[in-house]
């Protein structure tokens, strides 16, 4: 697998018919969300409270009656920084059976390959409760290789090899080494950012944009195969005794949902957008919806 | 009789073979398992769903019974192959003891026979896996019972005797309410006057008790209490030293109680009498002698101690009832166990 190139594949996928619109978004709906001041006409909206007044272009407004703000697309030279959680909750399964770290894998590519496209640099920030690795930001397709085999490498099959969770430390490496607003896409999973991260979060979403990637997690209820069910974290073997009840499975689900929701009112209150994803053939399809949430709401 | 194992560190080798077994199937589960296992994350939410909690009690509770069917059946099925059994050692020489007992139903005697009788019947209780017969002579001799080892019929025979012959003096033949008496006294003593030109023959009687004794070739001890007060009227085939030394030829053991009352003591009927018994060393009592049923039961295993090489033989019973039980509902536990948790 480490053959291909990581781009290559995420090119691949784009190209298949399901990823049409994630094409036309490269060429039109992506751009979006770096929109702002810049040279290059970008098109025309209704002006929306809160916008800045001077943005209205009076000509336009006079024509259609209401306001109108004329965008342009930014001058984007934004840093963008990959802030990926490796421990060892990430090696687990995802919904869609594939390794949760090879979700998370493909999210950094398609970040990657998109950042790319448009020239712009990738920097990362990847580490867990042991670890830490950070790359400054770069642009050229064989330094966004290096960056997605760094991301690869940390990860092993046997997730007991791997040290445990600990998103806060990447965010906070993140905080500190990055002062330039970069646009930071934060891939963790489906139960962070917890609610103790949130302090972290609040700062740097004062210097930055934030995005979350969250790979979510397969139910042990619901797990592929027949064999053991256990939790990396060693604190849970699930004997079939036990894996095969629905009413535990029924509870349990409830309890996973009022977690993602906790989650999701964390970042609800820091006004990040996030995207909880099932598998890679999941990605794509988020993310678009992602970026056009995130375009409405910069709006 | 004592409850034992006959193997017991069989029992030791089916443990350990069981635990063997399970830490080599432990060993290929672990080794099979870690490329099976299907990681999760993020489950410790899994500790505040009441129902998994409720569910994993259960499971708890399952495992348990599995071990503690395991255990049982472990225990068991080691106690099985260890084989439980009743060790029990019997020695043979009560089985190989014969006594005839051999009673003057004479004229003389009936007054004192149901003493007599009950003098035997003190020394069966004494006795145990001897065989026993009685036979009863006056002109001629009638077996009662043969020689057996059915106590119960022993018993049953000596007590009709001491009945039909107790208080005979004081049956009235012509008294019609006397008639069972009479009756049962004819009964007991039918077959002794069969020649009627004699009675009290002792030593045709005592020849007739010698020849009651079967398994000539088998080496047995052989005893004949002879009860009588050698009173002998008419003309017998053989005379009581004779048929003493007939007795003794067939390497019987004569003992002789002497029957008759205090004013023949020391008689010359006695004196023959009690040289006769005391020249083929036996004992010889008379009928009030308090050491009489002790001393000769006394002598009498005595003598077949040494008669006997003592060659006590151990018998084995199995049971393993019990353990089967254990091992069964061990199982069925078990079974039931695996079941309930593999599913």
């Amino acid at each position: 697998m480490h053959d291909v190139s990581r781009l290559a594949q995420v090119r691949a996928r784009l190209d298949l018919p399901v990823a049409r619109r994630a094409t036309g978004l490269l060429e039109g709906r992506h751009r979006s969300i770096y929109k702002g001041h810049g040279q290059d006409f970008d098109d025309l909206h209704l002006y929306a409270p809160g916008e800045d007044v001077g943005d209205i272009d009076w000509k336009s407004s006079a024509r259609a009656g209401i306001p109108v703000v004329r965008r342009f697309v930014s001058e984007s030279n934004l840093n963008l920084v990959l802030v990926v959680d490796t421990g060892r909750t990430m090696s687990a399964t995802a919904p869609s059976g594939e390794p949760k770290r090879e979700v998370a894998a493909f999210c950094a590519a398609l970040v990657a390959y998109l950042a790319r496209d448009r020239g712009d640099r990738v920097a990362l920030v990847a580490g867990d409760a042991e670890r830490l690795v950070q790359l400054p930001p770069r642009a050229s397709t064989s330094d966004l290789e290096t960056l997605l085999r760094t991301v690869d490498r940390m990860w092993t099959d046997d997730p007991r090899d791997l040290p445990g969770s600990d998103l806060a430390r990447p965010l906070d490496r993140a905080l500190h080494a990055f002062t330039r607003r970069s646009l930071m896409v934060i891939v963790t999973d489906e139960a962070r950012p917890a609610p103790e991260h949130e302090p972290l979060l609040r700062r740097l979403r004062v210097r930055h944009e934030l995005m979350v990637l969250a790979v979510a997690d397969v139910s042990p209820f619901a797990a592929p195969g027949s064999g053991r069910i256990a939790d990396v974290d060693g604190d849970l073997v699930l004997p079939p005794f036990l894996a095969g009840r629905t009413q535990i499975a029924r509870e349990a689900r409830r309890e996973v949902e009022r977690r993602r929701a906790e989650v999701a009112e964390v970042l609800r209150r820091q006004q990040v957008e996030g995207a909880v994803l099932d598998g890679t053939d999941d990605v794509v399809h988020r993310f678009v919806e992602l970026l056009g949430r995130q375009k409405r709401a910069r709006r | 009789m004592v409850t034992t194992t006959v193997w017991p560190w069989l029992w030791v080798l089916a443990g350990l073979a069981v635990v063997a077994a399970g830490a080599a199937a432990a060993w290929f589960a672990r080794r099979r398992r870690a490329d099976r296992t299907t990681w999760v994350a993020n489950s410790a939410y899994l500790a505040r769903v009441p129902a998994f909690r409720k569910w994993l009690l259960k499971y708890r509770v399952w495992r348990a019974a599995l071990a503690v069917g395991l255990l049982a059946a472990t225990l068991a099925a080691g106690a099985l192959a260890a084989r439980p059994a009743d060790v029990e050692v019997v020695t043979e020489r009560l089985g190989t003891r014969d006594i005839v007992l051999c009673l003057d139903v004479s004229g003389s005697m009936t007054d004192y026979d149901g003493a007599i009788l009950g003098i035997f019947q003190r020394m069966v209780d004494s006795f145990q896996g001897e065989r026993i017969a009685l036979s009863v002579f006056n002109s001629t001799s009638r077996t009662v019972f043969p020689l057996t080892d059915d106590y119960t019929l022993v018993q049953a025979e000596l007590q009709r005797g001491a009945h039909a012959l107790e208080d005979f003096d004081e049956i009235d033949p012509e008294d019609p309410d006397d008639r069972d008496e009479v009756l049962d006294y004819l009964q007991f003593t039918a077959g002794t006057w069969a020649n009627e030109d004699a009675a009290s023959l002792i030593g045709d009687g005592l020849a007739s008790c010698a020849l009651l004794f079967d398994e000539a070739e088998s080496e047995r001890s052989r005893s004949i209490v002879l009860a009588t007060d050698n009173y002998v009227s008419g003309e017998p085939i053989y005379t009581l030293p004779e048929a003493a030394t007939l007795v003794a030829d067939r390497g019987i053991t004569l003992y002789g109680i002497f029957g008759g009352g205090r004013e023949y003591w020391g008689g010359v009927e006695e004196q023959e009498y009690r040289d006769v018994v005391q020249a083929g060393d036996g004992l010889y009592f008379r009928t009030d002698d308090p050491a009489l049923v002790n001393g000769m039961v006394d002598d009498v295993v005595a003598q077949q101690a040494v008669a006997l090489d003592a060659s006590p033989e151990v018998i084995v019973t199995d049971r393993p009832a019990g353990w089967f039980l254990v091992a069964a509902l061990g199982v069925a536990v078990l079974v039931l166990a695996a079941w309930r948790v593999r599913s």
